[in-house]
């Protein structure tokens, strides 16, 4: 038999079939498995069908670069949410509520220089708190000192916790700020939430003895005004809301935003 | 004509390849989406971390941190209440921290540095507290000023990390000095 392509005889029939049993279990069995394999990873809504060897064309994403207009929304954002904050009325009430009220002036004339400073850079100004950081942590803490059975102390906790966060912000942008005026003009605004933070802090614990941090009655470091060397790009741990049968209260961690609560 | 011998061997050869192409199709497959679904880090400046022409700056600003801790020194030995002259420890403290920081951070660089106090003040706490306060205030403008000029982003970063905690040494100062909270946060 000269022909290359039939390699079999059929028995039943004597003749030599394009296709041999045997052949067609084989390549069945491996479209088979081969199917298998690709429809297990396929999207549920394949737009095409899968080829072996034909991988499916990665989705390109949008391109994004880190740009001082990005650092100066997202800082805007930050501050925003920290005005909200303070304004609310579950912390500008009670025995703080002109202390709040007056700090917030704080973050309403930082708002303006950084408007300022976006439009200068063609950006676009942003009006809304970061909704990230709001979700994340400032609604839980919020609701813990609603429901705390010491809210005007816990409120001036969380005030501080704030504008320590709004001064770390600005602090771990400048290494990503391309403008070294702009570095400046941003720890500018972070000088600010640290004076407010250290008012904030001797409200809590007044005088000299609420400058640095000692062990207190129960074993714990006090609260203070000077509580690092050098400003801390760390998460602030706020105890916050009521006390257990322990005498413990729970904690909200605060964070600076990252690149997933940048304003792009 | 029979075929069965040679059927054999291009069986296992065909078999072996298509193991091994269900594994690279497979694999191909699987990673695709996972590859697709990766999120790029997003591509920022690239910034210098050191920049040589900063050393003259950050060693004017060394000087200024070296008067401050021979200014506390000076203000520690003359406080004599235990809370006043602890909190005045520590701000002094801080001040030697960020003088040796800088230097370190300079290493051979470091130029001369002497150690003469900006003021000697003496009075009640509240007085001392409202000349250290001032002068906390104006070492935070030095180093806003230097830190609109240097280029490296390391040195810019310590700087900055030294302003957001002498920003609290003003306002804390201030409000020891018997000034208003609102004044003390410089609104």
């Amino acid at each position: 038999m000269n022909d290359e392509t039939i390699e079999t005889r059929d028995e039943m029939t004597g003749e030599h079939p394009s296709v041999s049993r045997r052949g067609l279990l084989r390549h069945g069995g491996a479209a088979a498995l081969a199917g298998v394999v690709l429809a297990a990873c396929a999207d549920s809504a394949p737009q095409s069908v899968a080829r072996l060897g034909e991988a499916t064309e990665p989705q390109t994403l949008d391109e994004v670069s880190l740009t001082d207009v990005v650092l100066l929304r997202t800082a805007m954002s930050v501050e925003k949410l920290a005005h909200e904050a303070l304004t609310s009325s579950t912390l500008a009430t009670g025995a703080n509520s002109t202390l709040m009220n007056d700090l917030a002036k704080g973050h309403e004339n930082a708002l303006l220089a950084l408007r300022e400073l976006v439009v200068a850079r063609g950006g676009k100004p942003v009006d809304e708190a970061n909704a990230r950081l709001r979700a994340n942590w400032a609604d839980e803490a919020l609701g813990l000192v609603g429901e705390s059975t010491e809210p005007d102390t816990d409120g001036l906790m969380l005030a501080h916790a704030l504008q320590t966060i709004v001064a770390s912000t600005y602090q771990g942008f400048v290494p990503k700020t391309t403008a070294a005026e702009l570095r400046a003009q941003m720890m500018e605004l972070a000088a600010g939430a640290s004076r407010r933070a250290a008012v904030i802090a001797l409200q809590v614990a007044p005088g000299a003895k609420g400058f640095a941090s000692t062990i207190g009655a129960d074993g714990n470091p006090t609260f203070s005004a000077l509580q690092s060397t050098f400003g801390t790009l760390a998460s602030v741990q706020v105890p916050l809301g009521k006390k257990n049968e322990a005498g413990l209260k729970g904690s909200v961690t605060l964070e600076t935003p990252s690149y997933n609560s940048y304003m792009w | 004509m029979d075929t069965h011998d040679e059927l054999p061997t291009e069986t296992a050869t065909s078999r072996r390849r298509l193991i091994a192409s269900l594994l690279a199709g497979g694999t191909a497959a699987a990673l695709a989406p996972v590859l697709a679904g990766t999120a790029r880090a997003a591509s920022g400046p690239d910034l210098p971390k050191r920049d040589a022409a900063d050393n003259g700056a950050l060693n004017a600003v060394i000087q200024r941190e070296a008067a401050l801790v021979a200014t506390y020194a000076s203000v520690v030995a003359t406080t004599s209440g235990a809370d006043d002259k602890a909190a005045m420890k520590v701000i002094h403290d801080h001040h030697l921290a960020y003088k040796q920081a800088l230097a370190g951070f300079l290493g051979p660089d470091l130029g001369a540095v002497d150690s003469i106090p900006l003021a000697e003040p003496t009075g009640s706490v509240a007085a001392v507290a409202g000349v250290l306060s001032r002068l906390e205030d104006e070492t935070v403008q030095v180093h806003l000023g230097t830190l609109a000029r240097i280029k490296g982003t390391d040195a810019a970063s310590l700087i900055a990390s030294i302003i957001t905690v002498e920003a609290r040494h003003v306002a804390a100062l201030a409000l020891l000095s018997g000034a208003a909270p609102l004044a003390a946060a410089g609104l």
